[in-house]
């Protein structure tokens, strides 16, 4: 196998100073952890305000996208598939356009990628290092990942997946340390355990220290090389994790989310891993409610400032293991009957 | 409710609890009856009242229990089928 430009046996000593090269950041963490909620902090930095973005989601219903707010033309979404699996292909050629649209005049100087909650680095790593399409210009600057100081923990204990993404980090971000006391505990021991070259730092409700970024911050070595990335297996099943795309045109009431939540929190227990989209409320529908859930934990229903598609419509995405699309139906079309019944008869 | 969302409801929650397999499941209309290990028997059934909606269980030999809400009747029928069974609890945190 060829080596690429500046290629030295080690992803993290490519030299970023030649400046032919577009630098590219991946970040990758397991699910809900928090990624997409940094790369929208990022991106409203004035440093970062020329970057492409390309998002790679899992799941029939691509929303990580609508939470980013930047224009369509700097962001790539790559849906329905994962890019450690099976589309990889579409990542090279995601680059490739991106590359295409630059020398047409469209000026970016750096690309965020962001990969699924599910994805194993490895084979990503692999594309962005050693492809041809993208490496004439394109560098892996490094690699972030999100870990939940809240389930990140168990997340490692129990999903390979997680335990990989901190095993091919540079930069461990611990998301959410406002929820807990101890951060410095168990969980930063477990990450130095698996991968003690990263540097661990805390992002404070999605900001971080831009350095982390764009370079700067006092830099560890990291040690896999291309043998190493080479041996991990290329293909892999995400075990019994799947994920669910719930479509629901009628407006519920506000209530009856709630009930909802609870009654899937109640059924699945830790099934459920991950939880998130658009909700159609009846007392609000002119824009939808942001549901957020990362196993049992929910961030404060919010609202999304307009419709981010025609139709107004519940949008879920449920992953996890053990869950039934037409019972998540059933459930809440239940929920909601039963809500409305209530309502009726209390106007009676 | 509809027979067919009964059901749903009723085997797509033994499924999430993972019990799928050790059951059987006899239903029909708004009723079904849930044989756990040839050993627990549960009969379900559904009524709409003029009140409103009820979910009666019944466990053999145990008394009648009735609840307004399948979410309530849910969390009973848990109890039975997998007493041990870890449940999570909503939690809204900023």
């Amino acid at each position: 196998m060829s080596k690429p430009t500046g290629w030295s046996g080690n992803v993290c000593e490519l030299k970023m100073n030649q400046s032919e090269f577009i630098p590219l950041t991946l970040i990758t963490g397991f699910l809900g952890s928090g990624k997409t909620t940094i790369i929208k902090k990022l991106l409203q930095c004035e440093e970062l305000s020329k970057t492409a973005v390309i998002i790679n989601e899992f799941g029939e219903i691509g929303l990580d996208h609508h939470f980013i707010e930047t224009s369509d033309e700097d962001l790539v979404e790559l849906s329905t598939g994962c890019l450690c699996c099976v589309m990889r292909g579409d990542l090279q050629e995601a680059i490739a356009r991106l590359l295409k649209k630059r020398e047409e005049g469209w000026s970016f100087d750096r690309i965020i990628l962001e990969t699924t909650g599910m994805a194993d680095p490895a084979p990503i790593i692999q594309s962005l290092v050693l492809d041809k399409i993208s490496t004439p210009k394109v560098m892996l600057d490094r690699v972030l990942v999100t870990v939940d100081s809240v389930t990140g923990l168990k997340s490692i204990s129990e999903f390979e997946e997680c335990s990989r993404q901190v095993a091919f980090a540079d930069i461990l971000l611990l998301t959410k340390t406002d929820l807990v006391d101890n951060v410095e505990g168990p969980l930063e021991k477990e990450l130095m355990r698996i991968n003690n070259n990263a540097g661990i730092f805390k992002s404070d409700f999605g900001i971080i220290d831009l350095k982390l970024v764009l370079g700067g911050y006092k830099r560890q070595t990291i040690t896999f090389t291309e043998n190493e990335i080479d041996k991990h297996p290329h293909s892999h099943s995400h075990s019994d994790i799947m994920s669910v795309s719930l479509y629901f045109e009628k407006p519920i009431h506000a209530v009856t989310l709630t009930l909802f939540l609870e009654l899937l929190a109640e059924v699945l227990g830790s099934d459920l891993i991950r939880l998130k989209g658009f909700v159609y409320i009846k007392e609000a529908s002119e824009t939808p409610a942001v549901v957020h859930g990362v196993q049992h934990i929910f961030h404060p229903i919010a609202w999304h400032q307009s419709w981010p598609y025609e139709k107004k419509e519940t949008q879920l995405v449920l992953i996890g293991r053990n869950i039934s699309l037409p019972w998540v139906r059933a459930i809440l079309e239940t929920i909601e009957e039963e809500v409305e019944e209530i309502t009726r008869q209390n106007e009676n | 409710m509809t027979p067919g969302r009964f059901a749903t409801i009723i085997s797509g929650t033994l499924k999430a609890w993972g019990v799928e397999d050790q059951c059987v499941l006899k239903t029909e209309n708004f009723s079904c009856l849930i044989t756990l290990n040839s050993n627990v028997f549960v009969e379900i059934v559904y009524e709409e009242q003029p009140f409103g909606s009820i979910w009666r269980l019944r466990e053999k030999d145990q008394k009648e229990s009735v609840h307004p809400s399948v979410g309530a009747a849910l969390k009973s029928l848990a109890l039975i089928l997998c007493p041990n069974r870890q449940v999570g609890r909503v939690m809204f945190a900023n």
